[in-house]
């Protein structure tokens, strides 16, 4: 930065303060940038009243559950004829009663983006219930509703905040060019790349300015929650993607500007770019995925679970039978020549079992498809900067699909725990020592290595785009027309 | 000071400038005068750098224009036709800025008032909007610009369009300065009287051809009109 080069920049800011576009512009950053905050606060505090709601569920669960076996434990005390069933039990604490709230708590920088917090749960209850009723609301989410979802600050930075870059930068040189003072200017021991990286320097200091400036402010005002740690990355992968983005627009700007056409065939056409990248590209992207994988139908697979417990339920002493022989170690011990005494609660679980084996292809045929969309859209994603940061800024805020994703898993995960503690248990009609041994779910949250790898990616993309557009611009300057005189 | 060697210049098929050789030392005036689109402006344009020469070199102070752009931009000064200046900055805000950008931080705004001074813009004028000014003004601010610069070499593209006739006649009075301190100048005009009065030799342009150059000493104001519209004459 040379002292000729500060003196353009200083120039420039001068003439863009005098210009008196810019406070407006500043006002309107500004404002929409405090709504996005809001609108993510609010999700936040939806999100948060959810997972409160279902932790004090289960507590007020268990404490009932306490006070029955307190009432069971004063009627033994007392030698009482009747002595109430203990709710310790197995089959009881398997169920609804005993579920468990699986959560996904919100991550310290949620509000700055809602994401798809307000369309996947972030709480479960587990219990022995089949795992699509449990999962019922986990649907992917395709790249287009993602983009236009509400608006928050991810909104406000993928969609407004390129329209203000454009606003500043599309006269970047043919303004001057059209009044005459570019002459005068280029008179002077300067060259074309001094002035350009000054006028494109200050006017993406003044963007971010603004925009962080508000960022900053909203969120020492709203608080980062009590979520898991990792503010501080995340907040500075998110800075960084905001920083990003908003270079590949100046980069987009200096291209176009660099083309020579006058003012407002250039913001015509940045314009234009901003209406492939960040509307039209997505929504197409959109299109295709939806058209190569067809959204799996849930009909089929309510269908398939309904017929097969159907099937299964009439084949109850059949199954129970089959269970044991597939489970001999569960088998009650009976004596010799005597029946077995019904056992409903094994019954029940061998049910269950078969449920879930007949179900199985059809669930496993839905994720895969599920899965295969996902990963066209990881692939698409690359067609658009716009949905390349997208995806960066969810990410980091820990709202995206994947921060979801690795949840369902866990859950997935526990619910096969929870089977396997309680099928037997149940089947030998057991009871449990104490409450506290009923298996309980933690998320762990998934290593800042991984998300910064995932969103290293897109980032990385997007740098390269925003290098790319730069590169070829500051190029192109070179053969720039300062003048159409023959 | 400047010097053309071959220079040309070609837009497809339509040459603008055919080969020109040019040299201006120190001290010299060179007018060049000519039809509009006989090549003035092109030659002061490639001197600037502003167009690519299709052939040829242009230096300023033995500086080749297009290898050392900003380098060469150093010892040159110019006024354009249409003197345009930042509408919401004042005059002396502008000189301000153009004379930091030449390398004259040293001014003082006393300085620069007594320069507008110079060029007959007051220190009232001076200090309101060039969106207020009218054309004369402005030009009057790009001849202080120039001035402030202290180049060596001055290209002028019509610097007294938009001039009253007293600003005129003061331009002149101020380039006889400037000769005196050996500048080397080059001056594209329309006006006889003002080649003949002012410059050292004239050059009389036409289709891009360079096609007569005289010494203004050698011939009087009634020669100089008699030949210029001779060759005018198709």
């Amino acid at each position: 930065m040379t002292r000729v080069w500060r003196r353009i920049a200083a120039h420039e800011w001068r003439i863009m303060r005098t210009d008196g576009l810019v406070w407006p512009l500043a006002l309107l950053l500004a404002t929409t940038v405090a709504w996005g905050l809001y609108s993510g606060l609010q999700s936040r505090t939806v999100v948060m009243a959810g997972i409160t709601s279902a932790q004090s569920d289960e507590s007020q669960r268990y404490s009932r559950l306490q006070e029955q076996l307190a009432r069971r434990d004063a009627a033994i005390a007392r030698g009482d004829s009747q002595i109430p069933a203990d709710p310790r039990s197995a089959s009881t604490l398997a169920g609804r009663t005993g579920s468990r709230a699986a959560v996904l708590p919100p991550t310290p920088t949620a509000l700055l983006s809602v994401g798809q917090s307000d369309l996947l749960p972030s709480a479960l209850r587990v219990s022995s219930e089949p795992r699509e009723q449990m999962l019922a609301a986990a649907e992917i989410e395709n790249p287009h509703r993602l983009l236009d979802g509400r608006f928050d600050l991810s909104f406000v930075v993928v969609y407004l905040l390129p329209l203000v870059v454009i606003t500043l930068a599309f006269n970047l040189l043919a303004g001057e060019r059209e009044h005459g003072t570019l002459a005068l200017l280029l008179a002077q021991p300067v060259s074309l790349t001094q002035v350009v990286s000054a006028k494109v320097v200050v006017r993406f200091g003044f963007v971010l300015a603004v925009s962080l400036a508000m960022v900053g402010a909203g969120v020492l005002i709203a608080g980062l929650g009590e979520g898991p740690a990792g503010a501080g990355w995340r907040l500075a992968g998110w800075t960084v993607t905001v920083l990003v983005y908003v270079a590949f627009w100046f980069a987009v700007s200096l291209l176009m500007a660099s083309r020579g056409w006058s003012s407002a065939t250039t913001a015509l056409a940045t314009a234009a770019v901003w209406l492939a990248a960040v509307v039209v590209i997505p929504s197409l992207t959109n299109l295709i995925i939806n058209a190569t994988y067809p959204v799996p139908s849930r009909v089929e697979l309510v269908q398939a679970t309904r017929e097969a417990s159907d099937s299964a339920s009439t084949r109850g002493s059949v199954l129970l039978a089959q269970f044991f022989e597939d489970h001999p170690e569960m088998a009650p011990v009976v004596a010799p020549g005597q029946p077995a005494a019904p056992n409903f609660a094994a019954t029940r679980v061998a049910v269950a079992s078969e449920v879930a084996r007949m179900t199985e292809p059809v669930a496993r045929r839905y994720d895969e498809q599920l899965a295969r969309q996902q990963q066209a859209a990881s692939w698409f994603k690359f067609l658009s900067p716009a949905l390349l940061a997208r995806e960066a800024l969810d990410d980091f805020a820990g709202t995206g699909p994947h921060r979801h994703a690795d949840f369902r898993a866990q859950v997935d995960r526990f619910h096969a725990t929870w089977l396997e503690y309680f099928n037997p248990r149940i089947v030998q009609r057991a009871a449990l020592a104490s409450f506290d041994d009923v298996p309980a779910f933690t998320y762990t949250e998934e290593s800042a290595g991984r998300v910064l790898g995932r969103a290293g990616t897109a980032l990385t993309a997007l740098a390269l785009l925003a290098g790319l557009c730069g590169l070829v611009g500051l190029r192109r300057l070179r053969t720039y027309p300062l003048t159409h005189s023959i | 000071m400047l010097e053309a060697v071959n220079l040309t210049k070609q837009y497809g098929t339509h040459t603008a400038l055919h080969p020109l050789n040019l040299s201006i030392g120190p001290g010299e005036v060179f007018c060049l005068l000519g039809a509009n689109g006989a090549g003035k402006t092109t030659t002061i344009n490639l001197f600037l750098n502003f167009i690519q020469p299709s052939g040829g070199t242009a230096t300023i102070a033995g500086l080749d224009v297009t290898t050392q752009p900003v380098e060469s931009k150093k010892h040159v000064a110019y006024i354009p036709e249409q003197v345009m200046l930042y509408r919401n900055l004042s005059g002396l805000e502008n000189l301000e800025y153009f004379s930091a950008l030449a390398g004259h931080d040293q001014y003082a705004h006393a300085d620069l008032l007594a320069l507008l001074d110079e060029v007959g813009l007051g220190r009232e004028a001076a200090l309101k909007r060039v969106s207020t000014y009218s054309k004369g003004m402005r030009q009057k601010v790009g001849i202080a610009i120039a001035l402030a610069k202290k180049a060596s070499a001055l290209l002028l593209d019509e610097p007294t369009s938009g001039l009253d006739p007293k600003a005129s006649n003061e331009f002149s009075a101020l380039l006889q300065k400037l000769r005196d301190q050996g500048v080397a100048i080059l001056m594209a005009t329309h006006d006889l009287f003002r080649a003949k009065e002012s410059g050292t030799r004239v050059g009389i342009m036409k289709h891009g051809h360079l096609v007569a150059t005289l010494d203004t000493a050698d011939l009087g104001h009634a020669d100089l009109e008699r030949l210029y519209l001779e060759h005018m004459h198709d």
